[in-house]
């Protein structure tokens, strides 16, 4: 029966996969190519790009990746709770409570100094619009 | 259908497709593609833990391997200062150290799995895993259950402060947004400053 689940999953990926990629086939068979500058420079919402879109990324895009995995992580412990939370009763309610409680302590050490904020790019930017 | 023979199909299936993206992940030269590839090993790891019964630990692959640690991988490349140009290849005197390295590495693993004792229980469906092992974690496993949100905190409050010390240096060293500011971040007032210093 699982397994019976799981192929169909397996079977929407793969539809999924082969939709996109027959599309694409079938585009390429019908369109025109003929490339010039404009059409193959980027897309940037109808402005015109500037520099190369490769950019290095702020370092404060990292702490929130990585507060992001750890309560990835909280959610995968949830799971198998939620499955069994009727069978057992209101004590897997305090239990996980106990659980969450540690991590908000994590959570509110990670907000009170400040790796959330992002104020610090809104200053500046608020300021150069200011000059314009 | 042959379960047995349906089984199989689905093992080659993905360790075809391990193996294949885990090699484009060590050949191609550019990292953004060398990280796109490992999608596919990882997901082809989950493909293999669902084969094997363990559906718990397949879904949870996909959740923080992909969703998580490869996210993060990726941020890690975007991160680092032009790394998406550099041409990454290896010099012969590591291939030969690679190449060593690999048949040992295979050696161990052959004779390892050529020796193992491996008890035969005949064919049973899989039965799902996530209901015991939520029954588990909450009776016999509840102390490491909460251990595990202890180590959860420490894990977070350790990277956020390595990287907090991170975004310090980086932010002294640059000279455009080099303000002197301290630990506790930049307020509006202090960040004028910086851009008034700028404008000189």
């Amino acid at each position: 029966m699982m397994m019976i689940n799981f192929s169909s999953a397996f079977i929407f990926i793969v539809v999924g996969v082969v939709f996109v990629a027959v599309t694409l086939l079938i585009a390429r068979l019908v369109r025109p190519a003929e490339p010039n500058v404009v059409k193959m420079s980027n897309y940037e919402c109808g402005e015109d790009p500037i520099g190369y879109s490769w950019i290095t990324f702020n370092i404060r895009f990292y702490i929130i990746a990585l507060i992001f995995v750890i309560f990835d992580v909280e959610v995968v412990f949830l799971f198998p709770w939620a499955v069994v939370f009727k069978s057992i009763g209101w004590i897997a309610f305090w239990d996980v409570l106990i659980f969450i409680v540690i991590l908000l302590f994590g959570f509110a050490y990670v907000w009170n100094m400040g790796d959330l904020d992002w104020i610090k790019d809104l200053g500046n930017l608020k300021e150069s619009e200011d000059k314009q | 259908m042959n379960p047995y023979a349906l089984e199989a199909a689905f093992f080659y299936l993905f360790s075809a497709m391990i193996i294949g993206s885990a090699l484009l992940v060590v050949l191609f030269r550019n990292i953004v593609r060398s990280a796109f590839a490992l999608f596919f090993t990882l997901f082809g790891v989950a493909g293999i833990y669902v084969l094997l019964g363990a559906d718990f630990v397949g879904v949870t692959q996909v959740l923080i391997y992909i969703g998580g640690v490869l996210i993060l991988i990726v941020f890690g490349v975007m991160l680092t200062h032009r790394s998406y140009s550099v041409d990454m290849f290896n010099r012969l005197g590591t291939l030969v150290m690679g190449a060593v390295s690999a048949i040992v590495t295979f050696t161990i693993i052959y004779y390892a799995v050529r020796r193992a004792p491996w008890y035969s229980v005949g064919y049973k469906p899989a039965l799902p895993t996530t209901q015991p092992i939520g029954k588990e974690l909450l009776t016999t496993y509840l102390l490491p259950f909460e251990l595990v949100s202890v180590l959860l905190v420490l894990a977070m409050i350790g990277a956020a402060y390595l990287i907090r010390s991170e975004v310090t240096t980086a932010r002294e060293r640059s000279p455009i947004t080099k303000t002197g500011d301290n630990d506790s971040g930049l307020t509006p007032e202090v960040s004028s400053t910086g851009v008034k210093e700028r404008g000189k």
